[in-house]
């Protein structure tokens, strides 16, 4: 054999190994059934449907696997050969390959300097339970999605091709990477805002708000990440290496203005997506107009993205800013817990109430991880995970209640209880989960961080906020958030009033126990939401190994 | 594995909450009568078994989940966690109160299945109703703190589903004004819960362990003050949970609402389950009461003034169910004062007693609405209910004596223990521990101070029932007008109804044979923290019964003067009767500033923050609009006018550059081009210079 050959054989060896990699099975599952989909005729329904099934599924099941493993069986085979169990305890990347060896393309900068953009992708605790909920969510809104009708080939695969993307950022550990499955995102999510939403009128407008507002925050993370690439004097895009760039002390030479700058750009990016108080506006208006199933994935992951990106890059890259500025972030986190809560509190349209009451909960992540503290933190990734399945139900059963009722006015909503009982039930447990109750998935989260927030936020001590002793500000902060879980009470239980007693519309009264494309959510939503609560061992383990080594970076910052 | 015993404990709150829960899921398919029977045996088994564990009792301690420790992971480098199990424990005082608790339930269960005959949800009261008090046992027997919570807060949400059982728009409010103030309070509990878990360690309650806790402070060289800091928060957080739950003044208010929920639902509520607890927790958690004076102090004041308050609001009362209600806040606001007194037992059998004599009255009072024609509730509507009704008015007015506390009566031992114990403390001096020489000047006045208050209770307790049975025997002032309604059913059911109530009654009876039996094993289980008081009552009975007789006289008084009718007294009777306008108070304090506010973020964010957005849209495209503009009239039309201009100026001159000779052409572009070189590019050349020297 020649050396040309074996160096080809080489190439092969690797790009088989990548293509088998679960991670890249994970994003290219989707993004594959997205491109079959383009090639069926548009007529064929059946078709369509089934293949967006199978997809979504093998993207839910590659997570899954991811999770447990596979049987020894089956792990002689290469194609899952890397599947290896996913072990929660254990710090750094699984999953991951050598991003030196994939690269995409290097730039050579005179002799010495050189960077260049590699495929990194890796999973870890803090991600992995993210990429079970976005498969997990993913799937359920093909199954939701399978009574549709109307251009269902373009509906299909820009659904595929969104949650690839989404699935991407959770797993991207390069700056470059993570940008483009960021932006990519946006893109179907405007497509199937504007093309398959309520209001013909509307729904563009309030899609192409969510672009830009989005598209305009991120322009500032790209300039943001790029200078800091440079400043670091990294010699890629790697999160990991410029993160150890800045714990080793590679970034103190920058002058403290020019890296509030960079902390300034990349928060704005995040800050919109999250989104933060007060750059939250878009969001009930994408809600409003958003078709169901866009809504789920709206609140459920996408929201997420803002909250994960702080957690991995911003805090862990540039904790002194971080902590020099934490107590302005977690502000904003309490003003969109209040803030969010009372604006949710007159709130007429249902959709708009469940829309405005995420703002309210996502401030409490925000105030997790601004806390900077080891409890908190975990906190916040746990409620990232219980909000994204409440909030999904929820959205979930506004879909269903408007479908029937043909209204989301509350004033005209009554008597679901009797018209579709089953419905009611997971309404009201959504919306008692929601509220932090006990016995349900919102409580672990709201526990944690308020733990973290009020009581162990010794490190700031030596801060000076308000004239206030810096732990007593947090802990001041911490009871002003109750304050948002109590107005989630009142106004939660306003909407249950509203909507469960009564006499319904007879339009409503069609079908009373679940429909077969929507059982599967409501039931398995219900049952994450029970789960969580018996069992939060698991989702806590698995972040605790990244909260903690965020916590020690944090302490010795 | 477990045990027989262990399994008996988990079977005791285990039982109600899976026939609640089943009946819950089911209550469309299953009749009246099997889902009452089923709640209601499942809840007499539980009674048993916690009978069949009294008084040594059993603990069970599940692994559950680890949760980790920032501080001590922090302090130590390395990743540490602390575990929280799954945990139940049943000593004498749980077991005691949660037979009392099952029992009475179960009572209050069938008695609900006859009494709610021909309600089309009568199968979901009955379900809710086992559900809830299978909550309350899970409370009662929770030993793990977070499991404690909650099934505190599970009882929250379902008390809600019972009050708002009607479904009315009154109804509806009634209920999430119960939950929403419960609700807010109990924020406290987490609070406190929290610290106890982040800075003890402590996740059940029976590792809270004061003792050692100091021990161990002292042997390290520590500052023990440092640990009463950190007690003092917690009791007075724990405390604000259980004013809320326990409505004591001044949350009174939600408890009088929730009136308007059937009567086994406020029996239920009030008697044995939901707003007892509150006094339960406190006696849980006793310790943390113990060398903090101020916590207890404000035990003191709060148990006296709801005693006291919610005693006159009662005595104020136009409704059976209020009078009823408002003596419950005010009872529990005595049992409250018990544990400020630091006498948690003499609280377990005040509410013990409490819970029996109270489900013995509401029964009376609903079974009395339900022979009386057009069923009220209103003290004017059952006027001479029990006018010649001699069983039904002995037998109610041994309860009511039971509940004022007479000599030798259920409800006496353990507000003479009470009252004594505040007695005690008041004169005694410090038994020399060091925790409570270190309580002692702090609360001292406050003791002296609940001990009256204590007394005065006796007396305004035994006015209010007086007052209530004068007006259920007295004349009505006018025939009903109303149409006589056909008497329930059957003879069977009204049977029915007097013999739950009945039985109740006579348990509540029994108990006071076993009380004494019960105190003994309370205190034998003792520790060193308490104070052993002697065998209480003797010396204090003649003043007690001269109180009760006391009450017993102003009620005649002023009914006989019928003072409530006119001038300052009837606007004080009023203002009493209305609950002291509480839930005016905090609508107006709380409610409508939160609303005002709340309309005004709407309107703030619409307008203000998304205006700003849009704004900033609308800018952008004007500004495009603006450069437009320009565009097409400014630069377009310079070009266009200049050549104009160049045109009309020049015109024909410039024919002599059209030779046809491509030659010339092109020299006329080189010698652009050159201009052009040496407009442009010299500047840039200098640019490029400078940069080139500053690098």
């Amino acid at each position: 054999m020649g050396q040309f050959q074996v160096a080809m054989l080489e190439k092969l060896g690797a790009f088989a190994a990548w293509l088998f990699n679960p991670v890249s099975q994970l994003i290219f599952w989707p993004l594959l059934g997205c491109l079959i989909i383009c090639l069926i005729p548009p007529a064929r329904l059946r078709a369509i449907r089934a293949c967006a099934l199978v997809f979504s599924g093998l993207g839910l099941g590659t997570s899954l696997l991811m999770l447990s493993g596979v049987p020894a069986g089956l792990a002689q085979l290469p194609f899952f050969a890397q599947f290896v169990p996913f072990r929660a305890g254990v710090p750094g990347f699984q999953f991951a390959l050598d991003p030196e060896k994939y690269k995409w393309f290097a730039v050579q900068i005179g002799e010495t300097q050189s960077f260049s953009v590699n495929w990194a992708a890796g999973v870890d605790g803090l991600s992995m339970p993210l990429l079970l909920l976005t498969t997990a969510l993913c799937f359920l809104c093909v199954i939701w999605a399978q009574r549709r009708t109307e251009r269902i080939r373009d509906f299909f695969a820009l659904l595929l091709l969104l949650e690839s993307a989404l699935l991407g950022i959770f797993c991207a550990l390069d700056y470059v990477l993570f940008y483009l499955f960021w932006e990519f995102m946006l893109i179907p999510m405007y497509f199937l805002i504007a093309g398959w939403g309520k209001d013909r009128e509307k729904a563009p407008r309030a899609a192409i708000k969510f672009f830009i507002y989005t598209i305009a925050g991120s322009v500032f993370y790209l300039v943001a990440f790029i200078v800091l690439q440079i400043m670091s004097g990294a010699y890629s895009f790697n999160i990991g290496e410029i993160l150890s760039a800045s714990l080793t002390g590679n970034l103190d030479y920058v002058a403290p203005g020019m890296r509030l700058l960079l902390f300034g750009g990349l928060l704005l990016g995040f800050a919109v997506k999250i989104p933060m108080f007060p750059f939250h506006t878009w969001l009930p208006d994408a809600h409003t107009e958003a078709p169901t199933e866009m809504s789920v994935i709206l609140a459920g992951v996408m929201l997420k993205t803002g909250a994960y990106a702080l957690l991995r890059i911003l805090y862990s890259t540039l904790p002194g800013e971080a902590y020099q500025y934490g107590p302005i972030i977690a502000f904003c986190g309490v003003a969109a817990i209040v803030y969010g809560a009372a604006v949710t509190l007159v709130q007429t349209d249902i959709k708009r109430m469940v829309a405005y009451s995420s703002i309210s909960h996502m401030g409490f992540i925000v105030l997790g991880i601004s806390a900077m503290n080891m409890d908190s933190a975990i906190g916040a990734s746990f409620h990232m995970v219980a909000h994204g399945v409440i909030i999904g139900a929820l959205f979930f059963l506004c879909g269903a209640i408007e479908e029937r009722y043909g209204t989301r006015d509350l004033h005209k909503l009554a008597g679901l209880l009797k018209a579709m009982p089953s419905y009611g039930f997971v309404l009201a447990l959504a919306a008692f989960a929601s509220m932090g109750f006990p016995l349900l998935a919102g409580f672990w989260g709201e526990f944690m961080i308020l733990k973290g927030v009020f009581f162990n936020s010794p490190q700031w001590e030596s801060v000076n906020v308000l004239g206030l002793d810096g732990s007593r500000y947090f802990q001041a902060l911490a009871v002003v958030a109750v304050l948002g879980i109590l107005a989630t009470a009142v106004y939660m239980i306003n909407m249950l009033q509203r909507v469960l007693p009564g006499e319904a519309p007879a339009r409503a009264t069609v079908q009373r126990g679940f429909r077969a494309n929507e059982a599967p959510a409501l039931l398995s939503l219900a049952a994450a939401m029970l789960l969580l609560f018996a069992v939060p061992g698991p989702l806590i383990n698995s972040t605790t190994v990244y909260a903690a080594g965020l916590w020690q970076a944090w302490l010795q910052r | 594995m477990v045990n027989a015993q262990q399994a008996m404990l988990l079977l005791i709150p285990a039982l109600p909450l899976l026939a609640g829960a089943l009946l819950c899921a089911n209550w469309r398919r299953v009749s009246p009568g099997l889902a009452g029977w089923t709640g209601a045996g499942s809840l007499a088994i539980s009674g048993l078994l916690a009978l069949r564990l009294w008084p040594t009792g059993a603990t069970i301690s599940l692994p559950w989940i680890t949760l980790p420790d920032a501080l001590s992971t922090a302090g130590r480098g390395q990743l540490s966690g602390m575990d929280i199990p799954l945990a139940l424990s049943a000593g004498a005082a749980q077991l005691t109160f949660g037979a009392s608790c099952a029992w009475v339930a179960a009572l209050v269960v069938i008695y609900a299945l006859r009494e709610r005959q021909g309600d089309p949800a009568a199968a979901r009261l009955l379900a809710q109703l086992t559900l809830f008090a299978g909550t309350m046992l899970l409370f009662v027997q929770a030993d793990t703190t977070l499991i404690l919570y909650a099934a505190w807060e599970a009882m929250g949400l379902l008390s809600y589903y019972l009050i708002a059982h009607h479904g009315t728009a009154g109804a509806k409010r009634a209920a999430s004004q119960a939950f929403w103030t419960t609700r807010a309070t109990d924020f406290g509990l987490l609070f406190a819960l929290l610290l106890l878990l982040t800075r003890f360690g402590w996740a059940t309650l029976s590792s809270i362990d004061l003792h050692r806790l100091i021990l161990a402070v002292q042997e390290q060289g520590g500052e023990t003050s440092g640990i009463f800091g950190i007690l003092k928060l917690a009791s007075f957080l724990v405390l604000l949970a259980v004013v809320g739950k326990a409505a004591q003044w001044p949350l009174s208010f939600w408890l009088s609402g929730a009136m308007v929920a059937p009567t086994p639902v406020s029996a239920l509520l009030h008697a044995a389950t939901m707003v007892a607890a509150g006094p339960f927790l406190l006696c849980q958690l006793h310790q943390l009461f113990l060398g903090t004076g101020e916590a207890l102090a404000a035990c003191v004041y709060v148990g006296s003034s709801t005693l006291v308050l919610c005693g006159l609001m009662a005595c104020a009362a136009r409704d059976a169910k209020q009078v009823l209600a408002y003596s419950t806040a005010s009872q529990l606001g005595l049992a409250i004062l018990g544990v400020g007194a630091l006498a948690e037992e003499a609280t377990v059998i005040q509410l013990t007693a409490h819970a029996w004599i109270k489900a013995a009255l509401f029964l009376w009072a609903g079974y009395l609405a339900s022979i009386t024609p057009g069923h009220p509730t209103t003290l004017s509507g059952l006027a001479g209910a029990l006018r010649g009704r001699t069983v039904q008015l002995s037998l109610f007015v041994l309860a009511a004596l039971a509940l004022a506390g007479l000599p030798f009566t259920g409800g006496a031992l353990g507000k003479e223990s009470i009252i004594l114990a505040l007695m005690t403390r008041a004169g005694a001096s410090p038994d020399g521990t060091t925790l409570l020489a270190k309580a002692m000047p702090a609360a001292a006045g406050a003791w002296a101070f609940g001990a009256l208050a204590g007394k005065l209770g006796l007396l305004i307790t035994a006015a209010y029932l007086a007052r209530l049975i004068f007006l259920l025997t007295r004349k009505p002032d006018q025939p009903s007008t109303a149409e006589p309604e056909p008497q329930p059913a059957s003879a069977g059911w009204q049977a029915a109804l007097a013999a739950a109530a009945a039985l109740s009654l006579v348990g509540a009876i029994a108990l006071s044979f076993a009380l004494p039996a019960v105190r003994d094993a309370l205190t034998d289980k003792g520790t060193q923290w308490k104070w052993q008081f002697g065998d209480p009552g003797r010396q204090f009975l003649p003043l007690s019964a001269l109180a009760i007789g006391a009450g017993v006289l102003c009620a005649w008084l002023a009914l006989r003067r019928r003072a409530s009718r006119r001038g300052v007294l009837a606007w004080v009777a009023g203002y009493f009767a209305d609950g002291m306008r509480l839930e005016q108070f905090w609508r107006s304090l709380v409610g409508a500033p939160a609303w005002v506010a709340a309309v005004w973020a709407a309107r703030n964010d619409r307008q203000v923050i998304d205006g700003l957005v849009v704004g900033t849209g609308r800018f952008g495209r004007w500004l495009a609009g603006c450069s437009r503009w320009v565009d097409e009239h400014i630069v377009d039309g310079l070009r266009y006018w200049g050549c104009e201009v160049w045109w009309v100026l020049r015109r024909g001159h410039q024919r002599f550059l059209q030779t046809g000779y491509i030659q010339h052409y092109m020299f006329v572009v080189l010698l652009g081009a050159v201009v052009l070189c040496f407009v442009i590019l010299r500047p840039l050349a200098d640019i490029f210079g400078k940069i080139m020297g500053a690098i």
